[in-house]
């Protein structure tokens, strides 16, 4: 079979029928999509994709068969965007099938040619569909990116001191992107100690303590000390069961315990701020007592401790 | 597809320098081109130091889904390696230094493929893809 | 002595050998290293190459390296 002969035939034909085909090609088209097109647009679209497989069909040059793919991959991708299913841009597709068949079914001759033709109109439709699914899995793959970042929050504890909440499973992706922003955070704060908490941290085994043995080793080159906190007993046990060594790394039970020691590791330390609210001139403006309720020279509080022991006979203190 | 020749430490800065520029171009995020040029600086000086010089060939590729990839190929005609199991494990050296050069380049690109035989020569291949 | 390799790039393991030697070699002369401004790309490459640059301080960036050569840390 003369399959470059054919093909220039069929070109041929189409060309011939350009008109008559287009049209139909539009109505089919336009019928399916329901209004979320308009006939104008099928129109210029149905005829854009015709001139190119005219010009595949003739091998009139090497770049045709590249533009029509181009074509129709991006023809599937905004269809898919607007909420087209797959089978309706495929079907589409093979409404041209339909619409060449009304013209030729009279005319016994032009067979080979058309099942020539019907074969590259195949081909284009599940074409179609791969680009759909193409453009699907994009979306998807963005999606789960935007959320990897939203859940990985680096937060300023203190002054030196940031903190790495760590939510879910920590897989390499994950930790990748954990080790990039605690490392940005640690340039742009000038951190000298970093808390990973890992409380929610789902499981920990050997790969996920790997991994943050190895967040913790790019820390270092920073000269930041890292503590890891929030070891539930249940995540200990399958440490210690598994054989995992921290090492030199800071262990602690709480974010909170972690944080005294990285305020202790930084020379701070948390005191009770004495009160100073006395206002009394007995006592020259200052307390001895550590707070407002046990502070027995503020006349407010003196009345108070007063008139309850002195009821019903209501005294007012001196 | 690049070409580029090891036969100096010129050379091994040179292939940097294009790992790095068609790495960038190809959509790989800043920690990605910095693995994969560190990785090329590993393979290029073992080309050099080890293969008695040789040739780089920079490529881009595509995957079946659509993402963009940058692909480097090391060949040289040394005395290749005996053992290439060993030389892959972590730490093994086959001269002075860390001998960290092949297994780490390998964990800092997603694919790794080794082929050397004694007397023939050795030829590394190693893709990295943009995310 | 300060190393600040802010500007540097690329760290494979011929320039980590390179690192660890002038830490070597500056303790035979008594003195400290202490190798600063690591850019984060490069530590977390030099972490997943295994590169521990032992025997090397690092710190973030030159004051607070000054402050380990003057004992504060």
């Amino acid at each position: 079979m003369d399959v470059g002969g054919t093909s220039e035939r069929m070109a041929e034909y189409l060309r011939d029928h350009h008109d008559k085909v287009v049209g139909r090609w539009s109505e089919l088209v336009t019928a399916r999509v329901r209004g979320r097109t308009s006939p104008d647009e099928v129109r210029r679209e149905v005829g854009d994709l015709y001139s190119l497989i005219i010009r595949v069909l003739s091998d009139a040059d090497d770049h045709a068969l590249g533009e029509l793919r181009a074509a129709l991959d991006e023809l599937s991708r905004s269809r898919a965007r607007d909420g087209f299913t797959p089978s309706e841009t495929a079907l589409g597709v093979f409404s041209l099938k339909e619409a060449v068949y009304e013209l030729v079914a009279d005319t016994a001759d032009l067979v080979p040619e058309f099942l020539v033709f019907s074969r590259l109109i195949d081909d284009l439709g599940l074409r179609t569909f791969e680009a759909y699914s193409a453009a699907r899995e994009q979306i998807i793959s963005d999606q789960s990116n935007a959320m990897l970042e939203l859940s990985t929050p680096v937060v300023r504890l203190w002054e030196g001191i940031i903190a790495v909440p760590l939510v879910g499973t920590l897989d390499s992706a994950r930790t990748q992107l954990v080790m990039e922003k605690l490392l940005d955070t640690l340039v742009t704060t000038g951190a000298d100690h970093a808390v990973i908490d890992i409380t929610g941290v789902s499981t920990v085994d050997t790969e996920v303590a790997q991994h943050l043995l190895k967040t913790v080793s790019a820390a270092r080159l920073l000269g930041a000390e890292c503590t890891i906190s929030g070891i539930r007993p249940q995540v200990a046990q399958t440490i210690v069961s598994l054989g995992i060594e921290f090492g030199d790394i800071a262990t602690k039970a709480t974010l909170a315990d972690a944080l005294a020691l990285a305020l202790a590791k930084a020379g701070m330390k948390v005191v009770p701020q004495l009160w100073s609210g006395c206002r009394s001139s007995r006592s020259g403006g200052h307390c001895s007592s550590p707070s407002r309720s046990t502070c027995k020279t503020t006349p407010s509080s003196a009345f108070r401790r007063t008139w309850l022991t002195s009821w019903p006979s209501r005294e007012r203190a001196g | 597809m690049d070409e580029l020749p090891i036969q100096s430490g010129d050379d091994v800065v040179r292939v940097r320098q294009q790992v790095r520029g068609a790495a960038a171009e190809n959509g790989l995020s800043l920690v990605d081109q910095t693995k994969l040029v560190t990785a090329a600086s590993e393979l290029a000086r073992n080309t050099l130091v080890h293969g008695g010089g040789g040739v780089a060939r920079i490529e881009v590729v595509k995957s079946p889904n659509g993402r963009t990839g940058v692909k480097l190929h090391f060949t040289d005609e040394g005395p290749g390696i005996a053992d290439v199991d060993l030389a892959l494990t972590d730490g093994w050296t086959s001269g002075t230094g860390l001998g960290l050069g092949l297994s780490g380049a390998r964990r800092l690109v997603d694919e790794f493929e080794l082929n050397s035989k004694p007397g023939k020569g050795t030829s590394v291949v190693v893709v990295k893809w943009s995310r | 002595m300060i190393i600040d390799i802010t500007a540097v790039e690329i760290v494979d393991s011929f320039i980590g050998r390179m690192l660890t030697m002038i830490g070597s070699i500056s303790r035979l002369f008594d003195a400290e290293t202490v190798i600063v401004g690591m850019r984060p790309a490069v530590a977390i490459t030099l972490t997943e190459l295994g590169l521990s640059l032992s025997g090397v301080r690092t710190a973030l960036n030159a004051e607070k390296g000054l402050e380990i050569l003057n004992g504060k840390s």
